[in-house]
């Protein structure tokens, strides 16, 4: 280990192996809580289920926690096509729960490289409606 | 040189045991006496109105084979899962006049004919292909479910009040289940569209 490089290289092994369990909870998450429904690739079900590469989910970022918290029971427009049936609240997902859900959405189904950190979902839970 | 005939040995043995595509397809379930012959398991005859509140019942069904499943409407497990394969389903047949899609509620209460219907137009159903079938006693459909294998009760601990079992069923034009697969799972439902290829095969292949 006398040569610098090996260290850097042994930095470079160790965050390429982080880089991989990054959005290890949020995937397992999405699986119990959200793929039922919104299906395994996010893209729902017909006129059913909203997919997730929306307008509205763009367009509704700042709520993301409430709506996975609280769920939805209005009628919502989404890719110019309206959905009514209600989505169920999940009231047990922590905050650092809903943090890691909403990663694993932004960065692997929808593949918009973008960090939500636990302050921004604390902020936004705090403003909820419901 | 050896070692290549050890090779050769080997890839001829596991070519020779490999699983033969089956060229039938079984019947599923226990085999009756009745009057003193074997007869297959077959689905009880059975009336319910569709979506359109048209009367749905075995002899209409009797010139087809259908693809049957169990679910609910305000469903939140495994239902949307199982609604997307019966969607694949129906894209591929969409076409073929000899088989239709049939999806019985199992909760009567809430899901009326008309909801029913807005629920089939929303999942872009062909009304006239694939049924959403209703029937007003509970454990008719619980009974019905039985006899397709599928497990139904009411639960109130259940996601939803009911707990079923996600199978879609594949059943000839003389009432008997031939295949299924677990309509959660996309891999299973592929295997199934092969199974329904065999049984349209052996339908068309079968005088009268």
């Amino acid at each position: 280990m006398k040569h610098p490089a090996s260290y850097i290289i042994i930095i470079l092994i160790s965050l390429s192996s982080c880089e991989l369990d990054t959005y290890k909870q949020g995937e397992r998450l999405y699986g119990v809580h959200c793929e039922s429904c919104h299906m395994k690739d996010g893209s729902g079900l017909a006129k059913l289920i909203p997919p997730l590469e929306s307008d509205y989910y763009k367009n509704n970022r700042d709520q993301l926690s409430c709506i996975i918290r609280y769920g939805l029971k209005d009628s919502i427009l989404v890719n110019d096509e309206w959905y009514e049936q209600e989505m169920p609240r999940n009231k047990d997902l922590s905050e650092i729960e809903i943090v890691n859900i909403i990663n694993y959405m932004d960065n692997v189904l929808l593949k918009d490289e973008r960090f939500t950190t636990l302050k921004d979902v604390k902020a936004q839970l705090e403003n909820c409606d419901n | 040189m050896n070692k290549y005939i050890y090779w050769i040995a080997i890839l001829g043995f596991l070519y020779s045991c490999g699983p033969e595509a089956p060229t039938t397809l079984p019947y599923i379930g226990k085999k009756k006496m009745v009057d003193g012959v074997e007869v297959n398991h077959k689905i009880p005859a059975f009336e319910m109105l569709n979506q359109d509140s048209m009367v749905i019942n075995n002899e209409s069904l009797s010139d087809y084979i259908y693809v049957a499943d169990f679910f609910f409407m305000s469903c939140p497990s495994i239902c949307p899962k199982v609604k997307k394969q019966m969607m694949r389903i129906n894209e591929k047949y969409a076409d073929n006049p000899k088989i239709k899609l049939i999806s019985h509620t199992l909760d009567p209460k809430r899901d009326s004919v008309d909801r029913l219907k807005q629920y089939a137009t929303n999942l872009g159903a062909d009304h006239d292909k694939w049924y959403f079938l209703r029937h007003e006693d509970k454990d008719v459909i619980f009974e019905l479910a039985n006899e397709y294998f599928v497990v139904a009760y009411e639960d109130p601990d259940a996601p939803g009040g009911f707990d079923h079992s996600g199978k879609i069923l594949l059943i000839d034009q003389k009432g008997h289940v031939r295949s299924f697969a677990e309509g959660t799972e996309e891999e299973s439902v592929t295997k199934f569209l092969d199974d329904i290829d065999l049984l349209l095969k052996e339908v068309s292949e079968t005088p009268g």
